[in-house]
């Protein structure tokens, strides 16, 4: 299991990570989300042994991980830049991996090496950039750690190949138990993928629920009511944004489905229809109750 | 299923170093290139200069020369190449430390940041250090195999080849440290760097940096002294002891000596106990300083200019500071107000500009400029204290810093000033030395006079040369007196100081050669009969059965006229030759002798001509048999290109032109 306690990290003075706390299941996978800056990528780098944390504490089984060998061996972080890699070819990189990795699974590497039908002996320079991608979440596959921490791994592949990274990282999971901690922009992949999620903003964590639950809990209502109505008239419920164009009202909504409707109808909604959000909007009018002004942005 | 990782205590340190190494395989081309280029032109140069000795190829000299100088160039430009890649080595090994995405691959590894530092250590010590060490053995190898080509003389062999094995043994221990220096230098640098451009730069500047901080306070500390006179040798023996150039330039001038002495194993010399005391010392102050940053650094610098700032103070105080030490240290002997000014206007403005490139590179821009100019500042303040302490400090070691007897080989002391006080005196004696020593301390203490006597001090110490110059009046110089310093000496030293019609005779007799150690030996009184019977008797102690090289030193006043002259006479060969030492040795009987004779300013030349050695003895004979010392006859021996002065009565020159012309 992974816990973070009250872990502060500053950079001079901007604060990346504020008294933030989390703790994620074995063989889970986790979702991380956030606006740029949230501090996604050092919380990955922090669980990585990559930084170290100005103040709390973060063990992953139990033990410590910063300068830790016995604990960064249970470990396989990959980072949103493939940079690193350019001067070796996906074989070079493999060995790279296997001297560091005792269980590293050359069988597993092999297979995936031609699913993905990867060249092994040209340099990664070379590659496109979803196929440094991609060779970098096959060496993580197969390094055969307890844990992967993965940064915008979705970044730059296109859909199909999405799909089988996707498939990938599900099979190794059920193959061996594998922990994934991902964070992504790309909030379907996480929606697809991950059993967890948590938003990140401002170096703190805004939520961290399950997927289902987080998209049961906020609804969109699209009604139509007689009078003007204001978010006064909802007293009881949790209104996260409510908009009006023309005669409809479109109100995201936290709570109930059932009590929401009866609440609508109380107010003589003509018409009321309940719309299930996708994660995307969940995250959208989440940040905007944390302050983000994406009406500023429209305008 | 749910895996379980290996959690065993297996070290990944040397699959790391492999990594690394495999890894590095452009950089380690690149210094095996150079390396067999240096090597290879070592070894020409090596070859050449064995056969040359070996085999006394004068004829053929234009060619070993042309290889020599041919190999040389080529050898000095790959081991300048090969120097600049042992401080690029660090920022190449450890990437980790100045690129964002290198840190993410190699900080999550299972590896302590103490296992990255020694394996990243070790890394650039093998790319560097190994093919020299191969290459070394691989020419001892070819020696070895071309050994029996050579005639098998076994004097000439043994010439041959032991001139074979040193050379590659002497340049790759002095290359081994050097580059081993240069190294962790740039190790240390590498460690608190966060940026490639930085790491590469400042390694260098650090190098330079720490070369110029030295001779900077070595220069300063000697001004600080009294009396001392500056001499660019003593602060050479403060540089050779620093690293990492100062064993890389002791080598050089050892070598360039060896060649022409034919003795490279004092090349070794080079590593003298101080020398190797500084390097071991700098050398793990830098290291455990590189791997205290490295275990303290944070990889969130990365991107910085410095990920450690300190260094960076550091590195700019030993820059700037240098060039402002530099400044303060010139203006302070600057003689008039306006020198003062314009030295430490134009001091300064170099200083801030070297600072401005500094920070500009450091802090990539000009926010907050009211630190720039607050640490500007800071930094000329502690250049300023710096050169006070050095330039004041010292005061207290006038007395100090004067060798003591048991230190030094000889001290020569040199009164010059008024026209009839001239004249030097060199003790070599225990107790002789401590006089003059004694004497040195007494004027050491009492103030300087633009209008005295000129009173220099030359010291040969066990570890170099010092040489003291100091103005006394008239007055102090006759307060001196053989009350005040006892003994034989004294008394003779007190006779330059307050005798007005002092006639004095001071010879010094220097032999040279490759067994007997250099003598000095100063006299009160001495004619050529005595210096005749002095090097007989060296002769007589088998102190050589070789060639015996000297010259002998008389200054002497003649009281009547109140005209100082010197006589000076150097090559001896033809003295030794009076001695009845070298008649049955050829290489004395023939030679292409010229005189020459003069008599205060006027010289006489005959023409050249070769005569035997029966005829330069009659002409000798005759001028000893003129009469006392006033007319120097001047010898030249081609063969040696050396010259030689005897002296005669002036009465009788006329007659001495006749003898020399006939």
């Amino acid at each position: 299991m992974i816990k973070c306690e009250n872990v502060t990290k500053k950079f001079d003075s901007f604060t990346a990570l504020d008294n933030f706390s989390l703790e994620i299941e074995k063989g889970s996978a986790y979702g991380l989300i956030g606006a740029n800056g949230a501090g996604k990528s050092t919380l990955l780098r922090i669980l990585a042994g990559v930084y170290v944390q100005d103040s709390g504490r973060i063990t992953v089984d139990g033990e410590p991980v910063y300068e830790r060998v016995d604990t960064k061996k249970k470990i396989y972080y990959v980072s949103d830049e493939t940079q690193q890699y350019h001067n070796m070819t996906l074989k070079e990189m493999k060995n790279f991996v296997k001297l560091f990795y005792d269980n590293f699974n050359e069988e597993s590497f092999n297979r995936l090496v031609g699913v993905l039908n990867l060249p092994l002996n040209k340099k990664l320079a070379a590659f496109s950039k979803g196929m440094r991608r991609q060779a970098a979440v096959i060496c993580a596959i197969s390094a055969g750690t307890e844990y992967l921490l993965l940064d915008e791994v979705f970044d730059g592949l296109d859909p199909t190949m999405r799909l089988v990274v996707r498939k990938m990282l599900v099979d190794a999971m059920a193959d061996t138990g594998l922990t994934v901690v991902m964070s992504s922009h790309n909030l379907g992949e996480i929606e697809g993928f991950c059993d967890r999620v948590g938003l990140l903003f401002n170096g703190s964590l805004v939520f961290n629920r399950e997927i289902d639950t987080l998209k049961g809990s906020v609804h969109k209502v699209q009604a139509a009511f007689a009078r003007e109505v204001t978010r006064d008239d909802f007293k009881d419920i949790e209104i996260m944004n409510i908009k009006k164009q023309g005669s409809v009202y479109n109100i995201i909504v936290k709570g109930d489905e059932a009590k929401i409707k009866q609440r609508a109808e109380e107010l003589g909604a003509m018409l009321c229809d309940i719309v299930p959000l996708s994660l995307e909007e969940v995250f959208i009018y989440e940040l905007e109750v944390l302050g983000y002004d994406f009406d500023g942005i429209d305008r | 299923m749910t895996s379980t990782v290996s959690t065993g205590k297996k070290s990944y340190f040397l699959p790391y170093i492999r990594h690394k190494l495999i890894s590095s395989k452009t950089l380690i081309i690149v210094v095996c290139i150079f390396n067999i280029i240096a090597f290879g032109a070592l070894c020409l140069m090596d070859i050449s200069y064995a056969v040359y000795r070996a085999f006394d190829l004068y004829d053929a000299s234009f060619i070993f020369i042309s290889a020599c100088g041919f190999s040389a160039t080529a050898g000095v430009i790959s081991a300048m190449i090969m120097l600049a890649c042992v401080a690029v080595t660090p920022t190449v090994v450890s990437r980790c430390n100045t690129n964002r995405d290198k840190a993410d691959m190699y900080l999550s590894l299972p590896l302590t940041s103490k296992q990255r530092f020694f394996g990243d250590l070790i890394t650039g010590i093998v790319i560097n250090i190994a093919p020299m060490v191969i290459l070394y053995i691989i020419s001892q190898v070819v020696f070895l195999a071309a050994q029996p080509l050579v005639v098998a003389d076994s004097i000439i062999v043994d010439e041959f080849t032991s001139t074979l094995w040193l050379m590659p043994l002497v340049v790759l221990a002095v290359g081994v440290v050097t580059e081993l220096a240069i190294y962790i230098i740039a190790v240390f640098v590498n460690s608190a760097a966060g940026k490639f451009s930085t790491s590469v730069l400042y390694s260098f500047v650090v190098c330079i940096a720490i070369m110029l901080f030295a001779y900077v306070c070595g220069y300063g500390f000697l001004t600080g002294i009294k009396g001392i006179d500056f001499d660019f040798s003593i602060i050479f023996t403060v540089i050779t002891k620093v690293p990492p150039f100062g064993i890389f330039f002791e080598a050089i001038i050892y070598l360039l000596e060896s060649i022409s002495e034919e003795r490279v194993y004092t090349i070794f010399k080079a590593f003298s106990p101080e020398a190797v005391i500084v390097y071991v010392i700098t050398g793990a102050a830098f290291l455990i300083s590189a791997y205290l940053m490295t275990k303290k650094r944070k990889a969130e610098n990365i991107g910085k200019s410095f990920a450690v700032g300190g260094v960076y103070y550091f590195v700019l105080l030993l820059t700037v500071c240098s060039a402002e030490i530099f400044t303060f240290i010139l203006a302070s002997i600057s003689s008039y107000s306006t020198d003062f000014v314009i030295i430490i206007a134009v001091g300064l403005f170099i200083s801030a500009v070297i600072f401005f490139f500094m920070e500009l590179q450091a802090r990539r821009g000009f926010a907050k400029f009211y630190g720039w100019i607050l640490r500007f500042v800071g930094i000329t303040v502690c250049a300023g204290a710096i050169a006070g302490f050095l330039i004041y400090c010292p005061v207290s070691l006038d007395t100090a810093y004067i060798p003591k007897s048991d230190e030094t080989v000889y001290v020569s002391m040199r009164v010059e000033g008024l026209p009839i006080v001239n004249g030097t005196i060199t003790a070599k004696d225990k107790e002789d030395m401590e006089k003059v020593i004694e004497l040195h301390h007494l004027i050491a203490k009492s103030p300087d006079t633009s209008d005295g006597n000129e009173i220099s001090f030359f010291y040969e110490t066990k570890t170099g040369y010092k040489s003291f110059s100091y103005k006394i009046d008239r007055q102090s110089s006759k307060d001196i007196t053989p009350d005040s310093i006892s003994g034989k000496t004294a008394m003779l030293i007190s006779d330059f100081l307050s005798n007005d019609s002092l006639i004095t005779v001071d010879i010094t007799g220097l032999l040279l050669n490759e067994n007997s150690p250099q003598y000095v030996k100063s006299y009160e009184r001495s004619d050529l009969e005595y210096i005749s019977r002095e090097y007989k008797s060296y002769i007589e102690k088998g102190i050589s059965d070789k060639a015996v090289i000297g010259y002998s030193l008389i200054t002497a006043t003649d009281e009547k006229t109140n005209t100082d002259f010197s006589c000076y006479l150097s090559c001896c060969l033809p003295l030794f030759e009076e001695a009845s030492i070298f008649e049955d040795k050829e290489k004395f009987e023939t030679g292409l002798y010229c005189f020459c004779i003069r008599y205060g300013d006027e010289y006489y030349y005959p023409d050249k001509k070769i005569i035997s050695s029966e005829e330069y003895k009659a002409v000798r004979n005759s001028v000893l048999n003129i009469g006392d010392c006033k007319v120097e006859l001047q010898c030249i021996t081609e063969q040696y290109g050396d010259t030689m002065y005897f002296c005669c009565d002036s009465s009788q020159y006329e007659k001495l032109k006749e003898i020399v012309a006939d």
